[in-house]
């Protein structure tokens, strides 16, 4: 026998064998003391786990067992057996959200990337560009438009469409 | 061990609003998930609570079981991930524990009293904490819990090879912990 045959023997799980395969086993540890290093550190882990198996649970109450869980269970139970549709909240909520995000969005998005739109200003008859952004949500019916005057600060954000009796909104800053 | 059928009709009843059914999935698997968690956290009451929060997590996904899937590699994913949780958990808390207390608290709790004193028994279980977490896993569920390579690769969602490979090298690190036990210490 030697080294490798040693270490695939030491892959098996049992390390049983043959009274002639343990008589040359025997005869290469004698020689090798690498491999009865290895071979003593395999049987040391090996009674390791046969004293660690034999593991028995302690005696359980079943019945105070389920009781326990069933206690912990209950508020999950109502969870288990909703219908999926009575998590959604008020619809006048759903839209003051959807409202919300379309102005972060709206108030956030690069504005040097919108299109720029010439128009004829009436106070001054003058041609002047104006860039407008628009955000329109089809959840809640609504579209947020942006307007930014060119050489100005001003900043217009016009809201349209807007279900629940939600007047048009006019936000100007100056 | 209770059969896929029987599953499949248990789990159908609970979620026909019958949740009395879940009974029989506990009651077939209650003993096992006690015993297995039990290897991770060396206390048989945390070990009851951790088997009692696998089944209200199973409970609360039975929706989303796949019945062309072992239910039992699920359930027993389900209680490795939650004893690892829990693991980390008692390593965070241990810590931020103030010195004296990480002096005089031992890593694990004592199994029984039968084993009490018997350091040697101790040993294995002081090196598994040693280990990563897979190799950790690979072991119990192989060496302790009796499980096939098959059904290891089905709980860590791995081919064979690679829990053979986890066994490998789990093996021969447990192998130079028990030689030099304060090697185990020293990593932490």
């Amino acid at each position: 026998m030697n080294c490798k045959q040693v270490r695939r023997l030491l892959r098996t799980r049992s390390l049983k064998m043959d009274q002639a395969l343990e008589v040359e086993l025997q005869d290469h540890l004698h020689q090798c003391p690498s491999c009865q290093q290895a071979f003593a550190a395999r049987i040391k882990l090996n009674r390791q786990i046969r004293e660690n198996q034999p593991l028995i649970v302690p005696p359980l109450d079943r019945e105070h067992y389920w009781l326990d869980l069933r206690q912990r269970l209950k508020p999950y139970e109502t969870l288990t057996h909703r219908h999926f549709f009575s998590f959604m909240p008020d619809p006048a909520l759903v839209t003051a959200a959807g409202l919300l995000i379309l102005i972060i969005m709206v108030t956030t998005l690069p504005f040097h990337l919108a299109p720029e739109v010439r128009v004829q200003s009436s106070a001054h008859h003058e041609e002047r560009a104006i860039r407008v952004l628009s955000v329109q949500s089809p959840d809640v019916d609504l579209t947020v438009t942006r307007y930014e005057l060119q050489d100005s600060p001003t900043v217009v954000l016009y809201i349209r469409q807007v279900p629940l009796n939600l007047q048009e909104v006019r936000n100007q800053h100056e | 061990m209770i059969s896929r059928d029987s599953i499949t009709t248990a789990i159908n009843a609970c979620l026909a609003g019958d949740p009395e059914s879940f009974r029989l999935i506990v009651e077939s698997y209650q003993n096992r998930l006690i015993r297995l968690a039990y290897r991770y956290v060396h206390d048989w009451e945390e070990a009851k609570d951790v088997s009692q929060e696998v089944f209200i997590k199973v409970y609360y996904s039975l929706k989303s079981v796949d019945p062309k899937k072992s239910f039992e590699a699920w359930i027993l994913r389900i209680t490795v991930n939650l004893c690892l949780d829990r693991l980390r958990q008692r390593q965070i808390r241990y810590r931020h524990a103030p010195l004296v207390e990480k002096l005089y608290t031992p890593s694990f709790e004592q199994p029984d009293a039968a084993l009490q004193g018997r350091e040697e028994l101790l040993a294995l279980h002081r090196s598994l904490e040693a280990l990563n977490d897979r190799q950790r896993t690979v072991f119990i569920l192989r060496e302790l819990e009796d499980l096939s390579f098959a059904e290891i690769a089905q709980v860590l969602r791995c081919r064979e090879t690679t829990v053979r490979v986890h066994l490998f090298l789990a093996k021969k690190k447990l192998e130079a912990l028990l030689d030099h036990p304060a090697l185990s210490k020293g990593e932490e």
